[in-house]
């Protein structure tokens, strides 16, 4: 039922997307202002330590990555131009596009893709994103510092490089997004100084605009790349303007920003009523907002426990309330991977059910004295407002729960070291459904990953080290689907639900396409063909 | 006086010293790390499992607090404050490209508020229990008790929304060139957001400070002897009634450093205010040791030039 609605909203979704790619056709125009925000600035521009999407969002106006997504989540040329697969799936052979230019005129080339995976590897670049080469054969070795080279990244000729993998990774593709450095400029930087020098800060990439200046905590200033790869963009100059949200909304009433790509569903009644915007949504499978229980409690341990507080929490209510139907209630932790999901029928829906959630909390012998934690960390507005909204509800079958709120420091620091009963949190997703492993192996658990919970099932874990191998997608899917399955009933989390994701842009902005589905977390890939985009 | 200012200056620096070690203390007695704080977990987790003791050992946070202490006083003494745990930019530097900024706003704003609360604050202690006087003590109370963010959202609203008449924040107007007026304009409301609550509390001490005057023997001399009214009020009785408010003046002084985190957010002006909210949540100790330290500072400088007002506006005070 509830995976009918979902297909429905994603129709609706696609729908809305070619309304706007058909609307009557209009003239491209050349050149005028767009007006970016974002709502702070971002730590750090250096891709190997930013770590914030603010960060990703200017990588799209300034980057390229080897591979993108197109709508239907397959894997798509952007840098390198085709690739060929070695049978024994270790090998990848990648023939990069001629002609590509860095802001400074200087040309791309294999170098520079070599440069950069080397750069993930190393310890001293104090890299975060080392995850993605680790699959590569040699990484690990020139990361412990026992080799002077990564090698398994081979450069063949100017335009021809191979990865070969230590052992077949059937979601490596997909770590390939990741923007790529010059050489020439950052190969001449001591490595452990790269993060902190000046020009790490400067975004010299290939994309469709460089960066001219940067005004202290006002604005970033953007101007069009002429040489770009895929044709000058429309858009002469570009502003990325700091505000604070609630500043923003003003701000883009009165036409001094045109595109807020997070916007609250709770404002929305307000930007309904202004004629000069328009809404425009994407579903989002990368950012469930979970309960995780912490398995080490014991009475947390019978499985019923956790069943019933699912049925006591009404998600479908607090989505048609606070989210204004902006959202979608789901049962197991997905990931935009639709392949990987099971039948709808073959798994347990939850629907609210306080009777139900009393009958299996009194079969678990649940104490009615005991008081457990509700932690979570300010970090949406929406998603904050569930942790008291779900105390009410336990408070109805009888569960007695506080409502803890600690800064991101605090409770990091609380839920590292096991101190927790529920923590509250929004997850992130990556393409592949092999990055759930990183919440539900065994051997991810906090801190080697991410494994909150410390959940740990010895078939889940088989199941992911299996998936790891499997290539055919027939069977890759049926592996992902028992997880799934395992999941659910299991559940070690509990799926608050999927926020849909809301954007409201100035109707004199044309030519923007969206993906219907937000694909990776740390790529909303929305900026990505901003080169089409005009301005009326 | 010479001899007192120097005196002054030396325990000054004591105090600084054991400021500095208090200060240090408290930050690493809170709880939280600075690499798991500003990196999200998830982030973190695909960095692998070593990558927090990498971090710490490249940030030096793995030594004892005692020796990072002595690190870091000996590199100040050296001139130089560090280095932000988020991006490794000198933290001198962060604070130099907004000092600018923080003072524009905040100076003006401490003006402003002196110069409309100190004369607001006259008219009603001599017109005492008059209309005046009331609708100043309504406004004094409005002023203190209203919230800086819905004050500055509510001028948002109506001054930039509704009437278009001034820009939502910012500095200056986004690629037009510089002019005074377009300053002015993106200025004017975070100015008066931020004195709003100052000129209530200078209003309601100028009233009392006088109204105590008011009542003393050598007004009534002066006003027996003859002395002009205006005279009375501006020579003898506002010259003591200023102690007291030189006192709070002074204290805001370190406060214009600090910068308003609220304001800033609100109007988008890029100050101090709202850097070191930041060192807070992401616990980047270097930035917060810079930040607070200038501000122990201007704290002890404060109190000095406070002191040093006394003896210039009362004849009776003497330091020896």
């Amino acid at each position: 039922m509830k995976i009918v609605k979902k297909i429905w909203l994603v129709g609706l979704a696609v729908l809305l997307v070619s309304l706007m790619s058909f609307s009557p056709a209009m003239a491209v125009k050349e050149g005028g202002t767009l007006n970016l925000h974002i709502n702070k600035t971002p730590d750090s521009l250096w891709p190997l330590t930013a770590t914030c999407r603010r960060a990703t969002y200017l990588f799209e106006l300034t980057y390229n990555y080897l591979v993108g997504f197109n709508d239907a989540n397959e894997i798509v040329p952007q840098l390198a131009e085709s690739w060929d697969v070695s049978d024994d799936g270790l090998t990848y052979t990648f023939h990069l596009r001629k002609g590509v230019k860095f802001h400074d005129g200087y040309p791309f080339t294999a170098k520079d893709v070599e440069f950069t995976y080397t750069l993930l590897a190393n310890k001293k670049a104090a890299s975060l994103f080392f995850g993605k080469v680790e699959p590569v054969k040699g990484a690990k070795a020139y990361y412990d510092g026992e080799a002077n080279k990564v090698d398994g990244i081979q450069v063949v000729d100017d335009y021809t490089i191979k990865f070969v993998l230590e052992k077949p990774n059937a979601a490596f593709l997909s770590n390939l997004m990741f923007p790529i450095v010059p050489e020439h400029i950052f190969g001449k930087i001591p490595v452990d100084q790269l993060a902190t020098s000046p020009e790490s800060q400067k975004l010299i990439g290939t994309g469709p605009f460089k960066l001219v200046k940067y005004v202290t905590d006002q604005y970033y200033e953007f101007e069009c790349f002429d040489d770009y790869w895929q044709g000058k963009p429309h858009i002469e100059k570009i502003y990325v303007k700091i505000a604070k949200a609630d500043v923003a909304i003003a701000m883009l009433e009165k036409g001094e920003i045109d595109y807020i790509p997070e916007f609250p569903p709770s404002e929305l009644d307000y930007v309904k009523s202004l004629p000069n915007l328009k809404i425009l949504t994407q579903t989002n499978t990368t950012w469930p907002w979970a309960w995780c229980f912490n398995l080490k409690r014991s009475y947390f341990k019978d499985k019923r426990v956790r069943q019933a507080i699912a049925y006591a929490l009404d998600r479908q209510g607090f989505v048609d309330s606070v989210l204004r139907g902006y959202g979608t209630v789901v049962n197991f932790p997905n990931t935009n991977a639709r392949w990987a999901w099971p039948d709808p029928s073959e798994i347990n829906q939850y629907p609210y059910n306080p009777e139900k959630a009393k009958t299996l909390l009194k079969e678990a012998g649940w104490d009615p004295d005991r008081v457990i934690e509700i932690l979570y960390y300010p970090g949406n507005k929406e998603r904050d407002q569930f942790a008291t909204i779900g105390q009410q509800m336990l408070k109805n079958v009888g569960i007695k729960a506080d409502v803890v709120c600690m800064d991101v420091a605090r409770a990091v620091e609380k839920f590292h070291k096991g101190n927790f009963d529920i923590l509250q949190t929004g997850a992130s997703a990556q393409p592949d459904p092999d990055y759930q492993s990183l919440y539900f192996e065994s051997s991810k658990v906090i801190p080697a990953g991410d494994n909150i919970t410390s959940y740990a099932n010895k078939r889940v874990d088989e199941l992911f080290k299996k998936g790891r191998k499997t290539f055919d997608p027939a069977e890759r899917a049926k592996i992902y689907k028992e997880i799934n399955k395992i999941l659910n009933d299991e559940l070690p989390w509990i799926i608050i639900c999927e926020p849909m994701h809301v954007s409201v842009v100035n109707k004199r902005v044309h030519g923007m396409h969206f993906n219907p589905n937000i694909i990776a977390f740390r790529d909303p890939a929305r900026l990505l063909d901003i080169h089409k985009w005009w301005l009326e | 006086m010479g001899a007192y200012i120097i005196r002054r200056l030396l325990i000054g620096l004591v105090v600084l010293f054991f400021v500095t070690v208090i200060l240090f203390i408290l930050m690493n007695l809170m709880p939280g790390d600075p690499i798991t704080a500003y990196i999200p977990p998830e982030v973190l987790a695909q960095a692998g499992p070593e990558y927090i003791e990498i971090r710490r050992e490249q940030l030096g946070l793995n030594k004892p607090v005692v020796v990072r202490y002595f690190i870091w006083l000996n590199e100040l003494v050296h001139g130089n404050m560090g280095y932000s745990v988020q991006n490794g930019e000198p933290v001198l530097s962060r604070i130099k490209e907004r000092i600018g900024a923080t003072f524009e706003l905040t100076g003006t704003a401490l003006l402003l508020a002196i110069i409309i609360g100190i004369p607001i604050g006259i008219i009603s202690a001599v017109k005492q229990y008059s209309i005046v006087d009331s609708l100043v003590t309504l406004f004094s109370f409005t002023g203190v008790s209203i919230p800086v963010f819905f004050l500055g959202l509510g001028l948002i609203y109506v001054f930039s929304l509704r009437l278009n008449l001034l820009p939502t924040g910012g500095l200056a107007t986004i690629g037009a060139p510089p002019s005074l007026l377009d300053k002015l304009s993106h200025l004017i409301m975070p100015a008066f957001v931020l004195s709003v609550a100052n000129l209530a509390q200078f209003a309601r001490y100028t009233r009392s400070s006088i109204l105590d005057e008011l009542g003393q023997d050598y007004v009534r001399t002066a006003r027996a002897k003859g002395v002009k009214e205006l005279r009375v009020l501006f020579y003898h009785i506002l010259r003591n009634g200023m102690i007291p408010l030189i006192t709070v003046i002074a204290l805001q002084i370190p406060l214009l450093f600090g910068g308003a985190v609220i304001t800033e957010q609100v109007f988008s002006w890029p100050g101090m205010g709202r850097l070191a909210l930041e060192a807070i949540m992401q616990r980047d100790y270097p930035l917060l040791m810079g930040i607070t330290t200038v501000i122990a500072i201007l704290v002890l400088i404060a109190n000095l030039l406070a002191d040093i007002l006394y003896a210039v506006v009362d004849p009776r005070i003497r330091y020896q």
